[in-house]
């Protein structure tokens, strides 16, 4: 689904055109074929990101959060009940790690997903730590952005690279 | 055209898409069958299981139910929503619900505490206690519940919980009335007892197995000064026991441990820290299981006993010391008395061999009179002390018994021979050996009797009997002595007075008749002392006979009279020196008079030490030793003497006491002495112990004795008496005669019984038997008469051999005796 959704946003973006160009600039495992049913390699996305950067001359980060902003309805309305159970943003986010991902994992056994651990600093503020090898702390940044969007809510985002290869990083959500 | 290509690697890439979609699909469905189908078969299995521990379950529950309906108390199971799981029958009945317990299942209680709370005493005490048991969650146990009618039932609640999950919980009721009412019967029973002992002055504590006290009640209380709360709690020992008593109380405790109960006297610490002294019944307290839980002590406060029980025991130590004080007072004087009057008739005794007057001799006579009836008294005075101390002990040696009788019986009728008494004796002839027992002892007795028999008889006879009344050689052997008067006689309800000390029939009997009243007492104190019997038979008017009985030995050996022993001793003894250990001058005085009369060497020591010095430079061949003496006394002297190398080492030492008591006596042997002299003592007494320690030197210098001739006591003297009076002369021709023929004579008796010359036996015994009684030798006479009569009828050679071998011993000994007496009769003639 991360990788149907991200062909999605570049034609709705940039036209077709884009898509069948990064997909032959790409040497992919899969060859471009992908299914929202199926699981693929992480390295595959990575090629097409940069691929897509190189195209359009947009640095990477912009473009993960771009398609972290885009992909929030997708998941939220592939899967409405997991929004419903929390009554606001940062509850959300804190249910990320403990319920959501244990249902994606049910769904998907092969899924690779990264870990969010949450800590309430106080009631408007929430810590968040990512850690994945994948690096996409950006495409988790667009996501918490849409979070907010989501609930109509506004919120200030420090963010902190614990890591220098961006494997981890700290968010400071501070809810306004 | 590049539109054309994109669009148809577009529409390749969806259909190679939906194709890997359909395939992906299709494997999970497959997985997804296989899932399904794998969760059936656990279903299935779980289902099994779940109706085959349903099974279980339901016995269980059966089971379980079963027991609480048949419990012996009302239970009652709600579940956490208040609805009946189960309910026994006892429950119903003790709550009146009429329903059958099994339609009661399910039913909601939420509102049954109102229902019932009408059967309570305090029914809206009930349900706020229900709801707020209800509340807590927590256990409850034996609650009691008094009841409207009187009953109480006990309650126990106990919530069941699944880990945190509240399942319910189960109600738990018994009828107690009976048990309550049974206690409480019991308890005011038990209080009524103790009430009781309680107003007895009795204190009651009650302590736990640990000895920490339960229950002290009010009258302990007071005992010991503490209020009740101060006691309960605290241990009873330290609170309240002295350490002292700490081991009495903890052989106690042992005993209770064991379930017996024990009497015993402590002392108790009050509060105020004084002690009282208590008598205390101990039990143990024993609960209904049958286990010891404590122990009940009665507690009875006996201090003011205690104190007159110290008090009568000082008391009583006090009397002893004075009865003590006494007995001391008395030999002190004994000793105080003894020696001047030692020497009163000492000097009495010298005085006379100085050719007094006529009128000198009759004041000599009183004056001697008078000192031997003071030293009379003082004797049975100090005897009766003596025996009271239990000073007096009996010594055994062998004597022969009808000789001192004899002699004793003849003294007796030598005193009275102007009264017109007949004086008659009579000794069994069984008694042939020499007795073993306490011959003073005997010769106190006689003299007390003879003497009590002399006093009371005016005229009449004296009678005396010795028989033997067991056979010879039999252990003991008892000798039967009869002294009967024809006096004044004893009324029989005095019998028992007169054995008591200064007691006499009456005191008209004592102003006529004198005497200290002790001589009966200590007679019959004597007899006692050896084991023996007193008896009196007595009318007033009619005489007494007083009977004794008096266990001895028989010591199987035939009498040979000592003195004929110290005779034979006598030829070869001369030239003795005596060495006299005295500082008073009286009664060097009179010893040294005596010895000087009898020709015997001596010297003078005035105490102990002097007497060491002389035994160290000069032989002796005997001591007489004073005992309290200045400087060295003579025990010190004599163990001096004993422990110095020389001559004089065994040398008999002769102790001259003045002290009656039998422990002096007994210090004198343990210091070394060999005999002993009891102060005052008369001039034979003290030759019959020199004599017996170094010879007498000669029997010519035996003490001339001037004023009556008395022959020797192993002669018949009242015949000698009768026969020759005052006429020595005649005595001595006629003793002299004796000697010369019958003594030869005599010899001839031997080869007429060897020869079986019956006839001339018999003749020669008839010719004998005048001449031996002429010389007083009774018994010889006897024995002639006794061969005669057999010679003549029966003549049994076997019996006459055996009774000339009688006859010869004594013969031999007779003439010892009869030329002994020769030899004095001729000095007294030479005066």
């Amino acid at each position: 689904m991360v990788f149907t959704s991200f062909l999605d946003l570049v034609e709705e973006k940039f036209g077709y055109e884009m898509v069948d160009r990064i997909l032959l600039s790409c040497d992919l495992p899969s060859k471009g074929v992908y299914t929202s049913v199926g699981t693929y390699e992480h390295s595959e996305m990575v090629q097409l990101v940069t691929a897509l950067s190189k195209e359009t001359q947009v640095p990477v980060s912009d473009l993960l959060k771009t398609y972290g902003n885009y992909f929030f309805p997708i998941l939220s309305n592939g899967y409405p009940q997991f929004i419903t159970e929390a009554p606001s943003a940062l509850d959300l986010l804190e249910r990320i790690e403990h319920h959501i991902h244990v249902e994606v994992i049910k769904l998907y056994p092969d899924a690779e997903l990264p870990r969010f651990d949450t800590r309430r600093i106080d009631a408007q503020t929430l810590e968040l730590v990512y850690h994945s090898k994948r690096k996409m702390a950006d495409f988790a940044e667009g996501l918490i952005l849409s979070t907010f969007e989501h609930y109509k809510e506004q919120a200030q985002i420090e963010r902190e690279d614990i890591t220098e290869d961006g494997s981890v990083v700290r968010f400071v959500i501070r809810k306004a | 055209m590049s539109e054309i290509e994109i669009l148809k690697r577009r529409v390749e890439r969806e259909l190679r898409a939906r194709k890997e979609a359909e395939r992906i699909l299709e494997d999970k469905a497959q997985e997804l069958y296989l899932a399904n189908n794998s969760l059936r078969v656990l279903n299935e299995n779980l289902e099994l299981r779940i109706s085959e521990r349903t099974v279980d379950l339901t016995a269980e529950q059966m089971r379980l139910s079963a027991l609480i309906t048949n419990l012996d108390s009302g239970i009652l199971l709600e579940d956490e929503r208040r609805h009946i799981v189960i309910v026994n029958q006892l429950f119903c009945t003790l709550f009146h619900i009429p329903a059958p317990p099994q339609f009661l299942i399910g039913t909601d209680c939420s509102n049954s505490a109102e229902l019932s709370k009408s059967l309570f005493a305090e029914p809206d005490a009930f349900v706020q206690r229900i709801n707020e048991i209800l509340h807590k969650r927590e256990l409850v146990l034996n609650e009691s519940l008094s009841l409207a009618n009187g009953q109480i039932y006990q309650r126990t609640f106990i919530p069941l919980f699944d880990g945190q999950r509240y399942l319910g919980h189960l109600w738990k009721y018994n009828d107690v009335s009976e048990a309550v009412h049974a206690g409480e019967e019991l308890r005011r029973s038990e209080d009524k007892y103790r009430g009781i002992i309680e107003n007895m002055e009795l204190g009651l504590m009650e302590v736990d197995n640990q000895g920490r006290i339960v229950r002290p009640y009010p009258r302990f209380c007071q005992m010991v000064g503490y209020e009740p709360e101060e006691l309960e709690g605290q241990d009873a020992v330290e609170i309240l026991l002295p350490p002292e008593f700490i081991s009495v109380l903890d052989r106690q405790t042992e005993d209770r441990m064991e379930g017996k109960a024990g009497v015993y006297e402590i002392q108790l610490r009050k509060k105020d820290g004084s002690l009282i002294w208590a008598m205390i019944s101990g039990a143990p307290i024993v609960d209904l299981a049958g286990d010891i839980v404590g122990s009940i002590g009665i507690h009875y406060d006996v201090t003011r006993q205690k104190l007159l029980q110290q008090e009568l025991e000082e008391a009583r130590k006090r009397a002893e010391a004075a009865q003590e004080a006494e007995k001391q007072f008395l030999a002190n004087m004994s000793h105080e008395i003894r020696t001047p009057l030692n020497a009163i008739i000492g000097m009495a005794h010298l005085l006379a061999d100085t050719n007094p007057t006529e009128e000198q001799t009759e004041y000599l006579g009183i004056l001697k009179s008078s000192a031997e009836m003071l030293r009379i008294l003082i004797s049975d005075v100090l005897d009766l002390s003596k025996i009271r101390a239990g000073k007096m002990e009996t010594q055994a040696k062998d004597f022969d018994l009808p000789d001192l009788i004899r002699s004793m019986v003849k003294s007796l009728q030598l005193r009275i021979e102007d009264k017109p008494i007949k004086v008659l004796l009579d000794i069994d002839p069984k008694i042939k050996n020499l007795v073993t027992g306490d011959d003073l002892l005997l010769h106190q007795i006689m003299a007390n009797l003879l003497g009590n028999a002399e006093k009371f008889t005016a005229n009449g006879e004296i009678k005396v009997q010795v028989a033997q009344e067991t056979e010879p050689e039999t252990h003991p052997l008892w000798i039967r002595i009869s002294v009967s008067d024809t006096g004044i006689g004893i009324p029989p309800e005095k019998h028992d007075l007169i054995f008591q000390s200064f007691r006499q029939v009456d005191g008209d009997t004592k102003r006529k008749f004198g005497g200290t009243g002790l001589g009966l007492a200590i007679t019959k104190q004597l007899v006692d002392l050896q084991g023996g019997t007193i008896e009196l038979i007595s009318e007033l008017g009619a005489g007494a006979q007083f009977i004794v009985r008096l266990p001895y030995i028989d010591s199987g050996v035939i009498p040979i009279s000592d003195k004929l022993m110290e005779a034979k001793q006598s030829l070869h003894t001369h030239g003795k020196r005596i060495l006299v250990v005295e500082d008073n001058y009286m009664n060097r005085k009179y010893i040294g008079t005596l010895l000087r009369k009898w020709n015997v060497e001596h010297e003078f020591a005035f105490n102990g030490r002097e007497a060491v010095e002389k035994t160290q430079e000069w032989v002796y061949d005997l001591i007489l030793m004073d005992i309290q003496m200045p400087e060295m006394d003579g025990y010190e002297a004599t163990i001096a003497i004993r422990n110095q190398e020389g001559p004089n080492q065994s040398i008999p030492i002769l102790a001259l006491t003045a002290s009656a008591m039998m422990s002096q006596k007994d210090k004198a042997f343990s210091a070394g002495m060999d005999d002993y002299l009891s102060k005052p003592f008369k001039p034979s007494q003290l030759f019959e112990k020199m004599a017996f320690y170094m010879g007498a030197g000669d029997v010519s210098n035996e003490p001339h004795v001037p004023e009556i001739f008395t022959f020797d006591a192993r002669l018949d003297q009242q015949m000698l008496y009768a026969l020759y009076g005052d006429d020595l002369d005649y005595a001595h021709e006629m003793f002299d005669m004796f000697l010369n023929t019958a003594a030869v004579e005599f010899r001839e008796i031997r080869p007429k019984v060897e020869t079986e010359n019956w006839l001339e036996l018999a003749r020669l015994a008839h010719k004998l038997k005048p001449s031996f009684g002429m010389v007083g030798l009774c018994s010889l006479e006897k024995m002639m008469d006794r061969i005669e009569t057999d010679a003549k009828t029966d003549p049994n050679p076997d019996a006459l051999k055996l009774d000339l071998l009688q006859a010869e011993q004594y013969f031999e000994e007779g003439c010892l005796v009869v030329q002994s007496e020769l030899h004095r009769i001729g000095r007294i003639l030479k005066k």
